[in-house]
């Protein structure tokens, strides 16, 4: 089954500037704060998150080109200091994008919550409006985790 | 742009192949995709607000408000779209003339996307592209001395034609950029790499040109150190790139004199878009240079009617070779690190330009890439590729700085500035009353060698 991973990278990244400005944004925040040696600062986080921008811009989504190998690296996991999600998205037959997130809730218990996006052929262009969506809200308040949801949703396999 | 699209288009429907997309977009109306061109325009590029906020650039960088006030009327805009756009069904639709809220193009929502730097352009033009398929039209429509074409190559030969080799029509975007007081659109563009890279065309001007006419009416404004300078810049990023481990000894990186080159850099091109020159120039440079781009980056149809396929995942350069080959025009020996350096090269010229390494911090980005998480190399994983094929396709010696000569071998100039000679030579000035007459006034050097006289 194909994850859709690709094709939803390439949605992020190219869609409105609102979500590439959360795109730079996250991929800023995602490397952590402050530096230590041989570390990138916060600055230069930011201009390679911007540089990749304008690569995007230029309608370069080449496979593995940029972004994709960009979140390959465990080391840009966000340190997770309460309860880690993990995110599957699995593009469906029919066009169906389903977005699964595992996750504890605050007894320790696990919890998962499916959530199936339309078949809307103009879906490719939208990116799941995390913090408006009841169900993941919730869940996201448990993990404190939303920065790692949107790198789960935007790059499903580095989750 | 037109690569862009199709790009986009192949990105979001991974079932699509580049060829089908290619073959679809070239055989467009030559109207819509004029229209189209309009479209991509009014939404600014990387000058619109949205990359403004996301490059934290102040107003006005890098275009300033010239597509603003060059751009069709919005109601007009709105009324009579294109139709060529990123559709949900993910084909180029149907002439529409219903009105209906205006898609910024590509982006399917906000962010417009980023037509390409002139330099793009520039080396694009370089490999013979616009040559040999500027002959292939030409052939198409005055004879048959080209292989039997089927109707999708004559629709692309009818859509080149009206698009860039004919007068483009009022009030467009994009077209061959010629009126009555710049008639010849080789030379336009040969003026427009003059003025912003200090750099000709490695090819003769053709038929009907003597001498260099666009250096005649560039004046004294052209950027003729850019060179130079990026050539520093390339050489200084490599030594940083080979010393980057160093923990003892010698560390030759000098990442501040880096962010100074990319200043000077930045400072010298945005210095030739002073009030939106060169600006409408780029864009139809860009975008023209595109289209002929795209119909070799694939087997298209005209590629498959003049039996030059170079296979799924051939190369542009290797096609356009083929082409040659049947018109009589040999391409450049480096097409194809030209090729490949104009894709790669139009992103960092933007950074560049809107001073994203203007300061040392941000300019280590270019060559540091040791001990860093897996990943975060891009940059300069980028810029070492840019070296390889800058060496490559240039000759300048970039990576081999034991023999590399830093500065062009001439007189000793004096370190007082020069000054220009007005039309007609120096006026003579009065004689101060204390100085004897001379017989006849010599003329200031301001520094400039003095010609022996005997």
């Amino acid at each position: 089954m194909d994850d859709g991973s690709y094709d939803t990278m390439d949605r992020l990244a190219d869609s409105s500037g609102n979500q590439i400005g959360a795109l730079v944004e996250a991929l800023r925040l995602a490397f952590g704060n402050g530096a230590a040696e041989n570390e990138l600062t916060d600055q230069q986080k930011r201009v390679l998150a911007q540089f990749l921008a304008i690569r995007n811009g230029h309608g370069d989504f080449g496979p593995g080109r940029n972004l994709q190998a960009f979140f390959d690296s465990p080391e840009l996991l966000i340190p997770t200091t309460n309860t880690p999600a993990t995110l599957t998205f699995r593009k469906l037959p029919g066009g169906t994008r389903r977005l699964i997130v595992r996750s504890k809730d605050a007894t320790g218990k696990d919890k998962e919550i499916v959530k199936d996006f339309t078949t809307d052929p103009t879906l490719p262009y939208e990116i799941p409006n995390i913090p408006k969506d009841e169900a993941l809200r919730g869940l996201l308040t448990e993990s404190q985790d939303a920065k790692k949801v949107i790198l789960g949703v935007a790059f499903p396999k580095r989750v | 742009m037109f690569r862009t699209l199709v790009n986009t288009l192949i990105s979001a429907n991974t079932t699509l192949d580049g060829k089908r997309v290619a073959d679809a977009l070239l055989s467009v109306n030559p109207l819509q995709l004029s229209r189209w061109l309009d479209e991509v325009w009014s939404a600014d590029g990387i000058g619109g607000s949205e990359w403004g906020a996301i490059l934290q650039l102040p107003p006005g960088r890098p275009l300033g408000d010239i597509v603003d006030k060059t751009q069709l009327p919005d109601l007009l805009l709105a009324t009579f779209h294109s139709g060529v756009t990123v559709d949900p069904a993910l084909a180029i639709q149907t002439w529409t003339d219903q009105p209906g809220p205006l898609l910024k193009p590509l982006a399917g929502g906000q962010a417009p996307a980023i037509w390409r730097h002139l330099l793009y352009a520039y080396l694009a033009e370089s490999t013979g592209l616009f040559e040999i398929m500027g002959e292939v039209v030409r052939r198409y429509v005055v004879g048959e001395s080209l292989p039997l074409p089927t109707s999708a190559t004559m629709v692309w030969v009818r859509s080149t034609e009206e698009l860039y080799f004919r007068d483009p029509p009022l009030f467009s975007a994009g077209g061959s950029m010629t009126s009555q007081l710049r008639p010849d659109a080789r030379i336009n563009r040969r003026n427009a790499y003059w003025r912003m890279f200090g750099l000709d065309l490695p090819h003769p001007p053709g038929r009907g040109i003597d001498g260099q006419p666009w250096k005649r009416d560039a004046g004294v404004a052209a950027n003729l150190r850019f060179l130079e300078i990026w050539n520093e810049l390339l050489r200084q990023v490599w030594l940083g790139y080979e010393n980057d481990t160093n923990s003892s000894g010698a560390k030759p990186t000098d990442s501040s004199y880096i962010a100074y080159l990319c200043r000077t850099l930045s400072e010298m091109l945005q210095l030739r878009r002073q009030g939106g020159m060169l600006a409408r120039e780029e864009f139809a440079y860009v975008t023209m240079l595109s289209w002929f781009h795209l119909t070799v980056e694939y087997d298209t149809s005209v590629v498959d009617d003049l039996s030059a396929n170079a296979g799924r995942d051939g190369n542009p350069a290797d096609r356009l070779a083929k082409i040659g080959a049947q018109v009589g025009i040999s391409p450049s020996r480096q097409s194809r690190e030209l090729f490949e350096l104009a894709d790669k090269i139009s992103p960092l010229m933007w950074a560049i330009e809107i001073g994203m390494f203007n300061d040392a911090k941000s300019a280590e980005l270019l060559f540091h890439h040791q001990n860093l998480p897996n990943g975060v190399t891009d940059i300069a994983t980028e810029m070492l590729r840019i070296i390889d094929l800058w060496q490559s396709a240039t000759g300048a010696p970039i990576k081999d700085l034991a023999v590399t000569q830093r500065r062009v071998q001439g007189p000793v100039r004096s370190a007082q500035p020069t000054k220009l000679l007005p039309p007609g030579g120096l006026v003579p000035t009065a004689a101060s009353p204390s100085t004897p007459r001379q017989p006849s006034p010599v003329p200031s050097t301001n520094g400039q060698p003095v010609a022996s006289r005997r």
